[in-house]
């Protein structure tokens, strides 16, 4: 997991703390985010740290948090994945909202309280799937079926689904019952 | 007719009575005409007056009778000056504040002459000095009216419980100000209290909306209430800029409708933003305003819209004045 403190834009944009505000200072601050993640090793977290923020406003969470959910989504990213931590609860209303407001289908991982839970948009069937791959090692599309007695298609697409909206990871493998993909929670 | 005469200019006022059509008309309007003619040059100076009514301190729809008032003597200044009577004024809220100073630079941009404000009392002269009324007017107002600087209110951040009046050009301005609204906030309701974070993520919508939209600069000002243990923090911000309904009504592929109808559309998440999607800014401040209990209004050109929960009190047909003005309040604990 690799962590970047928001609270490092602060001299990057030359803005006073605690606030992250503006569109314009989001737009901004955005290639630093992008450069940030693209530096991480794949198969990795890229973890929003918001300690020493006291709040995001809807149009900087626009210009950066979410541009870069739609970015990982699209792919631009690769195998990498993106939590946020130490987030205050007025930036995440202000998250929440510019999700909701744009209809964006874009759910984040967020930790709060030691526990983590998503913000923003996600299918219940999905959620289901997504709160047990958080609390076993790995899932396979046959352990999914038979864990909430779904049809086998059923489970892969749903994992499927999780995958391509990096909230999950997966590898690919090879055993005597043939391919596989393996899913797991990122670390 | 009284005629007094000087040896460089001679000054006379018209009787009452030959002012009685001009009053039947406007009741509330009263021509107090000073017409000074000197030995060198016969140019006739005179001056308007509205007598301001005691509106600008209660509920922002109030100050449409300013307003009306205000439209009606430009209607007729024909190059007089303006001065605004304020003896009936005995409050000013921070709406009423940021009003009164843009309509004073309207009514200089109208007439070409600086507006004095007269007849004060002695309570609202120092408020408006407290809130740098006269430093923001810069030319466009000021008052001859007598004034004792020990009578001027402490501009601690305990007294008063306002943010005076912040002038805003450009995002850093904007930053500028929400800095400073912090270390106020914080010490209003508290390190802790997540009100400020929430108060300051209105500010920066309804301020960036002033410097990115209006075409013009923008003012803010913050004043905190208590009432019954609780604390309403009540924020305005103006502008005389281009309107919601000139920003928008280039992007809107309908034909050209009324103020009021693209107020409510900006609220609904409308934006002039060609590049990629904008317009969260009144829809975050309504959200973030009426989820603690407060309360948003904004008046553009000639509509007015309200918005107190999920509903919209939309009014049009107003009289125009130029720009954009929002009220918003916030209530905390």
């Amino acid at each position: 997991m690799q962590r970047f403190a928001m609270s490092e834009l602060f001299a990057a944009l030359e803005i006073e703390p605690p606030d992250l505000l503006l569109r314009g200072y989001g737009q901004r601050a955005y290639p630093l985010l992008a450069r940030a993640m693209e530096a991480i090793p794949s198969h990795h977290t890229f973890t929003l740290d918001f300690a020493g923020v006291s709040v995001m406003d809807t149009s900087f969470a626009e210009e950066t948090v979410l541009h870069l959910a739609l970015d990982l989504i699209k792919g631009e990213f690769g195998d990498r994945f993106m939590l946020l931590d130490q987030v205050s609860a007025a930036t995440i209303d202000n998250i929440e909202a510019t999700i909701a407001w744009r209809r964006a289908k874009v759910a984040l991982p967020l930790r709060e309280g030691g526990k983590i839970r998503l913000v923003g948009h996600i299918e219940p069937n999905l959620l289901e799937v997504w709160r047990l791959a958080t609390e076993v090692d790995t899932l396979t599309a046959r352990e999914l079926a038979d864990r909430l007695h779904l049809e086998i298609n059923t489970a892969s697409m749903r994992l499927r689904k999780l995958y391509d909206a990096r909230l999950v990871d997966r590898k690919e493998e090879v055993s005597a019952s043939g391919r596989q993909h393996v899913y797991k929670f990122p670390g | 007719m009284l005629l007094s005469l000087s040896a460089a200019s001679a000054a006379y006022e018209m009787k009452a009575e030959e002012l009685a059509p001009a009053r039947a008309m406007h009741p509330a309007w009263t021509t107090s005409r000073k017409i000074e003619v000197s030995g060198a040059d016969e140019s006739d100076m005179s001056e308007s007056v509205i007598r301001v009514p005691n509106v600008l301190g209660g509920q922002p729809a109030g100050v449409e009778t300013y307003l009306q008032l205000l439209n009606a003597a430009l209607l007729k200044a024909a190059g007089r000056s303006i001065a605004l009577d304020c003896a009936a004024v005995r409050w000013v809220a921070p709406f009423g504040a940021v009003v009164l100073l843009e309509s004073c630079r309207y009514i200089e941009q109208c007439t070409g002459a600086a507006v004095r404000l007269g007849g004060m009392h002695p309570d609202i002269h120092a408020y408006l000095r407290r809130i740098d009324f006269f430093e923001r007017a810069g030319t466009c107002a000021f008052t001859n009216d007598r004034f004792d600087p020990a009578d001027d209110l402490n501009r601690s951040p305990g007294s008063c419980n306002v943010l005076e009046l912040f002038p805003l050009r450009s995002l850093g301005d904007v930053y500028g100000a929400a800095a400073h609204a912090r270390r106020i906030l914080e010490y209003w309701l508290g390190d802790a209290n997540s009100s400020a974070d929430r108060i300051v993520s209105l500010l920066s919508e309804a301020c960036s909306n002033a410097v990115e939209h209006s075409l013009d600069r923008g003012i803010l000002t913050i004043q905190k209430y208590e009432q019954s243990g609780r604390a309403d923090v009540v924020l305005a911000v103006g502008d005389l800029g281009q309107g919601i309904r000139n920003s928008l009504s280039a992007f809107d592929n309908s034909s050209s409708q009324a103020d009021v109808t693209y107020i409510v559309k900006a609220l609904h998440g409308m934006s002039s933003r060609k590049d990629r999607p904008g317009g969260l800014g009144l829809g975050a401040i309504r959200r973030i305003a009426t989820a603690s209990g407060g309360s948003i209004f904004i008046r553009s050109g000639t509509g007015r819209v309200a918005a107190f929960d999920s509903k919209d009190r939309a009014v049009g047909g107003l009289v125009n004045f130029p720009g954009t003005q929002v009220g918003i309040t916030f209530r905390s604990g």
